[in-house]
């Protein structure tokens, strides 16, 4: 009987009702690609994908009435991964943080990219997957998390000077061959 | 050239991405959402058993008995079976021998729980198999309503405490509710009569903001009988009755989208609310 027990929402329109499944179907590899950009940590990606469509299948027909579930489930991911990482930064987890992330083996050829995005920080990699793995706008990230269009602008600006820096020897060496 | 290669990233990563078969994860969803139920139900379920206030719990049957004044049927009520119950009224018989006896009417469409309640989906029809009504429940209904009737022993304080109550007077109890957190007085405390009774009366309203506490429940009807929020915007009517020194608390409550006529419904319940002494 609590809030959490009984949750309170209008009747959808059954005929115009799009099912989990659907968004599953749809969503889950760009969710899992997107959230990897963002924690730089793949497994991490899929822990956290799996976490918010759970939370949608328990919150029943509230979440089908969700107008854009992508973006409700991709800010759940990542509400769920700020809390994690608060909860672990002075914890046990920590430490197992310190033990490289594990990349899929078929993303061996991306490893430069994979390595210039880990190197940035968190704020900057956020806008940075949100805008080039999520196709989201500078107003769609802003409205995301929360935050200035400026603030965006600003961050995306210095997170692609950062990796043009990252990635500038291996432009080098592709020049050379 | 990054835009490139984090483009090159995208596709081969969501080529190369497991998907998990759909309906573990849409079984654990449902596992939690059911949890959720179950522990709520189950506490709820002991406040009245444990309190004494209902003996009648676990009965299988809503048997009418024979009408003892020549006028009307008095039903027992059949307590936490998810049913929904025939159109008339009700009586809840403490198995505490000091504790009075409740009686109430119902209209059509009302669900037997710990107290009477009602809530989104639930038609008029009557259900007589335990657990009936948790599939209504199960569809996430947008409002929600009903009654309990409460010996308070705990309630909850600021900083996560609770204060105990257990002893006190009405005074005493109806002003460890007005500090309860996240709930609003918006009116009241305010002596009157009610049921016949010496009461004091306040509505409060559940404010916004997410518990804290480990254990977030509003007030303990025992240990392990923890009343809990059900969301902001919901109006709670507490009657703290005084029998005999001892307060009864009829809680009241409806969720905010719940419909006008349907609240109407919940008072004229709560008129209809009549204390007997035991003979």
């Amino acid at each position: 009987m609590d809030q959490d027990s009984i949750t309170f929402g209008r009747m959808p329109d059954l005929e115009d009702r799009v099912s989990l499944r659907d968004v599953f179907d749809a969503s889950y590899r760009k969710l899992v690609v997107q959230l990897f950009g963002i924690t730089g940590d793949f497994d991490e990606a899929e822990d956290l994908v799996q976490e918010a469509f759970v939370r949608a299948a328990a919150s029943g027909r509230r979440f089908l009435r969700v107008d854009n579930k992508e973006a409700w489930l991709r800010t759940t991911a990542i509400n769920a991964h700020r809390s994690r990482w608060r909860k672990m930064r002075n914890g046990r987890r920590a430490q197992q943080r310190m033990l490289p992330p594990r990349d899929p083996e078929a993303l061996e050829e991306h490893v430069e990219i994979i390595t210039a995005l880990r190197q940035l920080p968190e704020q900057q990699r956020q806008v940075i997957a949100l805008h080039y793995l999520a196709d989201l706008p500078v107003h769609a990230i802003a409205a995301e998390l929360g935050v200035p269009d400026g603030t965006v602008k600003s961050r995306l600006s210095r997170a692609r000077d950062a990796l043009a820096a990252s990635l500038a020897p291996l432009q080098e060496g592709v020049d050379h061959v | 050239m990054s835009e490139r290669l984090l483009e090159a990233l995208r596709e081969e990563a969501e080529l190369a991405t497991p998907v998990p078969a759909f309906e573990l994860i849409e079984a654990a969803g449902r596992t939690r959402r059911r949890r959720r139920h179950a522990v709520a139900g189950s506490v709820a379920a002991c406040v009245l058993a444990v309190t004494g206030l209902l003996a009648a719990t676990d009965r299988d049957g809503v048997d009418a008995r024979p009408a003892d004044d020549g006028t009307a049927d008095v039903t027992p009520y059949p307590g936490a079976r998810m049913t929904t119950l025939p159109e008339g009224t009700y009586e809840l018989e403490p198995a505490h021998r000091s504790r009075p006896i409740v009686q109430f009417t119902l209209p059509a469409g009302w669900n037997s729980w710990v107290g009477p309640n009602r809530f989104e989906g639930l038609g008029d029809e009557v259900s007589d198999h335990a657990g009936a009504n948790n599939e209504v429940l199960d569809q996430d209904p947008d409002w929600y309503l009903g009654v309990l009737f409460m010996d308070v022993e705990w309630i909850a304080q600021r900083s996560c405490t609770m204060t105990d109550v257990r002893g006190d007077d009405t005074a005493t109890l109806v002003r460890s509710l007005t500090q309860v957190p996240r709930l609003r007085v918006t009116s009241g405390p305010e002596d009157t009569v009610r049921f016949g009774r010496p009461a004091v009366h306040l509505r409060l309203q559940e404010q916004g903001g997410t518990g804290k506490c480990l254990n977030d429940a509003m007030f303990h009807a025992a240990v392990n009988a923890g009343i809990t929020y059900l969301g902001r915007g919901t109006t709670y009517e507490a009657w703290v009755i005084d029998l005999d020194g001892r307060p009864l608390v009829v809680w009241a409550g409806w969720t905010r989208k719940t419909p006008s006529d349907e609240v109407r419904s919940l008072l004229e319940v709560i008129d209809s609310i009549e204390i007997h002494d035991r003979e």
